[in-house]
């Protein structure tokens, strides 16, 4: 008796099915080489609502909090923010090798020189505005540290290829420029409405951008 | 239309291929993280991996991280040509 058996045909060919599967090795393979943009996004515009938050209350009196506490408080939350996102592009950046762990690698280390300078900024400008209204040093500090968000941002979007996080760049850039018109007493509230709105517009449209991507429409 | 080519076809190797392609030309991924993303267990992924190699469409590299051996898999331009192709065949096809 013959026990070699044939080699099993191929199923019949069924394009939209192929597609589909194609599609989802796609979306999975997406969904665990980069961090999860929709849950950090949301994460900043909840850090953006606390501190900006937190400051415009100790500034304009409605929570009982000394401004430089509040300062210090929205640090801790900025902090807990970049740790989060950090650790999230490490995860999803493991066990892969190329030339995105350099550019990875690269935009990570851009954002921490960044806000190194923003922090010594800080400071000097602290010391030079010394005996200044808070609200006018916090100002120009501000102003200074959404720059590097709206640059960073930009530059991200051409080095990963990203239109909404090149569209998010652009908008904070405008917020910003929106914020040094208003002047010191306005700022506060810009970077704390439109800065929540912002990155929960790009999180709703990161999370719409996924689920289609997973429902594998045919490109 | 020219047919459809029988290293793809098979739908594991689809599947691999098109993951490789995501990853991207210049980009490598570990064996281990390649079957998570694929579902497929390291037999299985192997043998079609082989045959992907043996095509021209991808490459391993076998180096030793930290004290352990480790296999990285990533595709070549042959691969993402073949990869396009096909794909653009397929949509022909609905």
């Amino acid at each position: 008796m013959n026990t070699n058996q044939p080699a099993a045909p191929e199923p019949a060919l069924d394009p939209r099915a192929a597609l589909a599967s194609l599609n989802q090795a796609a979306a999975a393979t997406r969904a665990s080489i980069e961090p999860n943009t929709a849950v950090i996004y949301f994460v900043w515009a909840a850090a953006y609502l606390a501190g900006y938050g937190l400051l415009h209350g100790a500034a304009f009196g409605w929570l009982p909090l000394a401004y430089g506490t509040a300062l210090l408080i929205g640090a801790g939350i900025l902090l807990a923010a970049v740790a989060y996102t950090a650790v999230a592009g490490i995860r999803s950046g493991s066990r892969i090798r190329g030339d995105s762990k350099f550019a990875g690698m690269a935009y990570g280390m851009s954002w921490m020189g960044g806000f190194l300078v923003v922090a010594l900024f800080s400071i000097a400008i602290s010391r030079l505005l010394a005996g200044t209204d808070q609200l006018v040093t916090g100002w120009l500090i501000n102003s200074v540290a959404i720059l590097v968000v709206g640059i960073m941002y930009m530059a991200g979007a051409a080095v990963f290829q990203d239109r909404p996080m090149f569209l998010l760049g652009a908008c904070f850039t405008v917020l910003n420029a929106a914020g040094l018109i208003a002047g010191a007493q306005a700022f506060i509230s810009i970077f704390a409405i439109g800065g929540p709105v912002l990155f929960v517009a790009a999180g709703i449209a990161m999370l719409v951008l996924r689920r289609r991507e997973t429902a594998g429409a045919v490109k | 239309m020219a047919e459809l080519d029988p290293v793809i076809h098979a739908d594991a190797r689809l599947r691999a291929m098109s993951a490789l392609n995501t990853l991207g030309l210049h980009e490598s991924i570990a064996f281990p993280k390649l079957r998570g993303i694929l579902g497929m267990t390291a037999g299985n992924l192997s043998t079609h991996l082989r045959k992907l190699e043996d095509a021209g469409y991808i490459t391993q590299q076998k180096l030793i991280e930290g004290r352990s051996p480790a296999t990285y898999v990533g595709i070549t331009a042959t691969g993402v040509a073949a990869f396009e192709a096909y794909k653009a065949q397929l949509i022909q096809l609905l």
